[in-house]
């Protein structure tokens, strides 16, 4: 079930009469959400659903040992025994295929004739993202930064709340789990959320779907064919449909939550803007970026010593930020040009180095922005071979521009203008209807949304962090 | 590594009723659906199949046939694919793919 569709509409609705049915008691209403966020799952495949409840369970039942025991030891046993069995679950799900794979490439070169066991593992939707939210509650309540969670509907709730459970924001138990120990407090009214989802809308079901269908998936699917112009304009199109893609899921998912009275941290802020990779680390899947600095960057050592000591932990972290996304070596290899990028800038321009200004400024951005595409070209083409044809092709400099179109062209510089407009640009749209009654909001909305519908292509791509 | 202070942190939060938050949340939801069905109801000229679609598609092909003699009386074959396709995607954007390929 996908935010942008008619089944999600309806079940959003009945999810809202759900809850203002249910309005005398807070419990039932989180029992109603854990509910409703398990349907939500099951319509991808509902045998998950046990793995995600096992998964819940665990994590709850880690928080009441560590609470229990006594001694240092053993907490640091429950939080690794814990962090195993959530490791070893993803392992199975996301890595078995690709160590097999891997497993038998290397033993037909060492002329091996016997092939590992091949099963094909089903990714369940979303797996990376709940197995972080477990880990992250266990490793906070070890380290006191939260209190152990003691009704196991709210640890249901934690994992699979329905707006982040396939593709996030990872939100951290410190600052969800408050949230369902007391009814949401705070308002963020209807303006602002309504802005998120329908500028979420535009941007996956025109921009991104448009980039994808007309310019990226062609040019991608055969670069053989295609001349460097082309080729350059693919890798600028999937920079703009990967960020309208990733957002969009987020401001959704960010404007439904709040809709619902739940806060969610922010992913995204304009990230193509970014004067240096640390820059842009700070404003892309902030969410993610920030769970590997507080439980991986830091506990390897950090930054503590010195540049070479800093440069080797950020390639630990980036190279294991490249394998949570998928099971391939062009992964792996994303995120080594990240990690060596990273360190680089740590060991010439040192710790905290101050942002650079006026033209410098400019040339950075470009410079970095670059960068950027250069890995994305690794992580959208089909294989780690595919995008060095890619690479191939772009040197011959043949000349033809036949894929993009005026048009693609048009949403590549509008998805880069974004980058730069006003960071608070949802806020300001809301302040323009605050005032607006709710039966307006509504009809602005629905106009809006079947306005989207009408002009963006037939149909709608899953978004792209669902396979992760 | 402190995260930056993003707007969505400092967006307007008011104390809020919860009855008072969902009622206002099914409010507009029904305004929202009851305005998308009424809309999507209104019978909107079908571009696909009206005449002023077979003029257009006439003339775009007058224009691209020329273009294409033109281009290709000058040795040049690589532009009239460029044209082709701006003129397919432009059929393709105001009237939907072709039926062969729907």
């Amino acid at each position: 079930m996908l935010f942008p569709t008619t089944a999600f509409l309806i079940f959003f609705v009945a999810v809202t009469i759900g809850l203002a049915t249910l309005q005398r008691s807070y419990e039932a209403q989180k029992i109603w959400l854990v509910a409703a966020s398990y349907f939500f799952y099951a319509q991808w495949n509902w045998r998950f659903c046990f793995l995600l409840a096992f998964s819940s369970t665990v994590t709850y039942i880690a928080g009441l040992a560590l609470e229990r025991v006594r001694t240092q030891r053993s907490r640091k046993r429950v939080v690794a025994a814990t962090v195993t069995v959530h490791l070893l679950t993803l392992g199975f799900f996301k890595y078995f295929d690709f160590f097999v794979e891997s497993g038998n490439g290397l033993l037909r070169a060492l002329g091996v004739p016997e092939a590992l066991p091949f099963i094909e593992v089903i990714l369940p939707v979303g797996i990376s993202f709940f197995t972080f939210h477990g880990i992250s509650y266990v490793v906070d309540v070890y380290r006191g930064d939260v209190a152990v969670c003691r009704r196991l509907t709210d640890m249901l709730l934690y994992l699979a709340f329905f707006p982040q459970l396939v593709a996030g924001p990872i939100v951290r138990a410190a600052k969800f789990l408050p949230q369902l120990y007391r009814r949401p407090e705070r308002d963020f009214g209807l303006a602002w959320p309504l802005a998120l989802i329908v500028g979420g809308l535009f941007k996956k079901v025109v921009m991104a779907n448009f980039l994808a269908t007309g310019l990226v998936d062609p040019i991608f699917d055969d670069p053989i064919h295609y001349g460097t112009p082309d080729l350059l304009l693919g890798i600028y199109g999937y920079a703009v449909q990967i960020y309208c893609d990733f957002s969009a899921y987020t401001d959704i998912a960010i404007g439904i939550a709040a809709l619902l009275g739940f806060e969610f941290p922010p992913n995204f802020n304009q990230p193509y803007r970014a004067s240096s990779l640390r820059d842009f680390w700070r404003r892309w899947h902030i969410s993610l970026s920030s769970w590997l600095r507080d439980y991986l960057y830091k506990p390897l050592g950090g930054s503590r010593g010195g540049a070479l000591f800093t440069a080797r932990n950020l390639m630990v972290t980036m190279l294991l930020g490249g394998i949570w996304h998928g099971a391939a070596w062009k992964f792996v290899f994303w995120g080594v040009l990240h990690g060596l990028g990273l360190g680089v800038e740590r060991i010439l321009f040192g710790r905290g180095h101050a942002e650079p200004r006026g033209w410098a400024k400019g040339v950075s951005t470009i410079v970095v922005f670059h960068f950027v595409c250069f890995g994305w070209l690794f992580f959208r083409a089909d294989s780690f071979d595919t995008a060095w044809l890619y690479l191939q092709m772009m040197a011959q400099g043949s000349p033809s521009l036949v894929q993009a179109t005026p048009f693609t062209i048009g949403l590549i510089v509008l998805g880069m203008a974004l980058q730069f407009a006003p960071p608070d640009m949802h806020r300001r749209v809301a302040a323009w209807v605050l005032a607006w009654p709710e039966w307006a909001l509504g009809a602005a909305s629905g106009t809006l949304v079947l306005a989207i519908d009408a002009v963006g292509p037939d149909g709608v791509a899953p978004f792209i962090y669902f396979q992760f | 590594m402190d995260l930056p202070d993003l707007p969505v942190r400092t967006i307007v939060a008011t104390p809020a009723r919860a009855g008072r938050r969902v009622g206002r949340l099914l409010r507009m939801l029904a305004a929202g659906c009851l305005t998308a069905v009424l809309l999507g109801a209104v019978p909107l000229a079908n571009w696909a199949a009206s005449d002023d679609r077979l003029a257009e598609l006439s003339s775009v092909q007058q224009v691209t046939t020329a273009l294409k003699n033109a281009t290709e009386s000058l040795g040049l074959a690589e532009p009239y694919v460029w044209i082709r396709r701006q003129a397919r995607a432009l059929q393709h954007l105001r009237f939907g793919p072709p039926e062969d390929q729907q």
